[in-house]
């Protein structure tokens, strides 16, 4: 079955089509069938009457015959009796020629024909007329010599001629007329068996055509399930990597709590214990030496405090539980409570709602944004709203402040981990906070943003959760 | 209760410690802390319970008043070792401190499940290790009251 590969065809269509022809072909049958049976019946019709149009043109001839015998007998023999016969003769010669005038109406040749001859029986009978009177006028010797001009056998010869001429004309018309019939007939017995097969032909290549859909249907869903079996495998096996590289990062966690911190250790205790020693014994460039490479051991020790604070939130997070959010906010208050007094901070905010979290992450980010807001205040004490308004399936906080404000074009930034906007002189911090932040608040399925145009930051925030106020 | 024998003289420290540096640094701790007699060092677990069974070399070696146990030892770990005091009638009076240069919670869950009787992380900042030094010191040999006494 050679079938095109790339092109689709409507085969269920094909099919369906296919198959409407080969219903609607019986019908064309039928009206092929009433058309000649139309025609069939037309041919007898022409037949019966060319056979009427001979009977009458056998009469014709009977009668001048007849007419022209009884004629010439009167002639011999002057006996009126034998004339009896003539007028009857005269009016059925009349009414023959009438009938055949009806009968070969319709064909041209007849027509002329008949035509023809009518003048010359008018004459004829006019002339056998004239020469009865002449016999009773005249007697025996007159008529017998306008019978010698032989004038009288002409004219009949010639009526005889044309009404043979006209029989021969009929006679072709009943071998054409039955011809025909014969013709139709044959006609019609092979268009049946064309329109059979076709028939059959027609229904057989609709299956063929409905099965070719169906199988086409099926490879098509058989390639949709290839597909979709591939896909499936693949997201498997990204899954599986995925898993393999979870593993891996709480292999680095568990690496950088153990393996990292102990030579760490090393350095920053015996570079301590070198300044402890030797302070003021060496000189002032190596007591600033040792100076910095405490520092460095102590902000690696940190980066890496920070690093696993930072896997841990996915690792060690708790599942997300009811808990009220303005419990959260007072533990992260109460751990800022130093800075929050150093700073004169006001702190103020809105009823706050339960949410679905947990409550140590989200204490967490309230103490990364609340600690920001002090951190980076401006000339005045900071001055900081909480706020949480209820959004379809989600509280949305805001921790507003009047502090220095973020350049917009720092906005992304801000979020990624250890990304810093200011010197480490100007303020202190790993730049840890924020990803912090975004990763516990991505990990419970909310959204964290930043608004800040010139002076002070509001920092978005949202969980989806159906907690009310309590 | 436990069979103790009261040590005279100068309090007797184990320190269990593969590490040298942290071995110095101990050291230099408790000097500042002014108890630098009596503090013994073995580098790994096995000649941990041979000093405390007065075993071959440690034939003569006392009965320490106290153990400082690294987690982190080759061949047995601290915490094995720690399983062993602890089984012991006649060591498990001795006060053990796990000493880990790591805060991770599983090692602070296991060390007490096998009744440490305190774990400490090991703190970066020195001045803070030898606050920590002193303190176990304080604590432990002048706050608690042990089993058979201590002058």
């Amino acid at each position: 079955m050679a079938r095109p590969k790339t092109l689709a065809v409507p085969w269920r269509a094909l099919a369906v089509a296919t198959f409407a022809l080969a219903l609607a072909l019986p019908f064309v049958g039928l009206w092929a069938l009433a058309s000649s049976a139309g025609r069939v019946q037309r041919n007898s019709l022409w037949e019966v009457r060319t056979l009427l149009a001979l009977n009458e043109l056998g009469t014709v001839e009977r009668r001048v015959l007849e007419m022209e015998s009884a004629a010439r007998g009167f002639l011999l023999t002057g006996d009126e009796r034998g004339l009896d016969h003539f007028p009857v003769a005269q009016v059925d010669l009349d009414r023959s020629m009438r009938a055949l005038a009806r009968l070969t109406a319709d064909n041209p040749v007849q027509a002329r024909r008949l035509a023809d001859v009518a003048p010359l029986l008018q004459a004829r009978v006019g002339s056998l007329t004239g020469l009865i009177q002449l016999r009773r006028e005249g007697g025996l010797a007159a008529a017998a010599r306008e019978v010698g001009n032989a004038e009288g056998t002409r004219q009949t010869a010639g009526i005889l001629d044309l009404l043979a001429g006209m029989e021969a004309e009929e006679d072709r018309m009943v071998v054409v007329n039955s011809l025909g019939l014969d013709r139709g007939v044959l006609l019609f017995r092979r268009s049946l068996a064309l329109g059979v097969c076709a028939v059959a032909v027609l229904c057989g290549l609709a299956l063929l055509f409905f099965k070719w859909g169906l199988d086409e249907r099926r490879k098509a869903r058989e390639t949709v399930e290839r597909e979709r079996q591939a896909a499936e495998n693949a997201i498997q096996a990204s899954n599986a990597q995925l898993r393999q590289s979870n593993r891996d990062l709480a292999q680095f966690a568990s690496v950088a709590s153990h393996d990292l911190q102990e030579p760490l250790r090393m350095v920053a205790s015996f570079t301590e214990l070198l300044a402890r020693k030797y302070q003021g014994r060496l000189d002032a460039e190596a007591d600033e030496y040792i100076g910095f490479a405490v520092d460095g051991a102590r902000r690696m020790q940190r980066l890496i405090e920070d690093l696993l604070r930072f896997s841990r939130i996915t690792s060690q997070g708790g599942p997300p539980a009811r808990c009220a959010a303005g419990a959260a906010l007072a533990q992260a208050l109460l751990n800022l409570q130093g800075t929050i007094q150093e700073t004169s901070a006001a702190i103020t905010h809105d009823p706050l709602p339960e949410v679905d979290a947990d409550a140590s992450q989200l204490a967490m980010v309230f103490q990364n944004l609340v600690g920001n807001a002090i951190k980076f205040k401006g000339p005045s004490p900071p001055k900081i709203h909480i706020s949480a308004v209820k959004e379809d399936g989600s509280w949305h906080f805001a921790v507003t402040d009047n502090g220095i404000g973020i350049d917009p074009k720092h906005h992304q930034r801000i979020f990624e981990i250890f990304q810093r906007l200011h010197t480490r002189a100007e303020y202190p911090g790993t730049g840890i906070g924020l990803a912090l932040c975004k990763r516990i608040i991505e990990r419970h399925g909310g959204r964290i943003w930043v608004v800040s145009g010139g002076a002070g930051t509001a920092f978005h925030f949202t969980l989806p959760s159906q907690g009310e106020l309590p | 209760m436990t069979p103790s024998v009261a040590s005279a003289g100068p309090i007797q420290i184990l320190l269990v410690e593969d590490n040298p540096g942290d071995v110095v640094l101990t050291r230099e701790a408790l000097r500042e802390c002014r108890i630098s007699n009596g503090i013994h060092v073995v580098g790994d677990g096995e000649k941990a319970l041979a000093f405390l069974g007065r075993e071959g070399e440690y034939r003569d070696a006392p009965r320490p008043d106290l153990i400082l146990l690294d987690i982190n030892l080759p061949r047995m770990n601290g915490i094995e070792v720690l399983g062993v005091i602890k089984s012991r009638p006649e060591l498990m009076g001795i006060p053990v401190v796990i000493l880990s240069s790591s805060s991770a919670e599983e090692d602070i869950i296991r060390a007490y499940g096998r009744h440490a009787n305190c774990f400490i992380t090991k703190p970066l900042d020195l001045a803070q290790f030898i606050k920590v030094m002193g303190a176990i010191e304080e604590f432990w040999f002048t706050v608690v009251k042990l089993p058979g006494g201590h002058p």
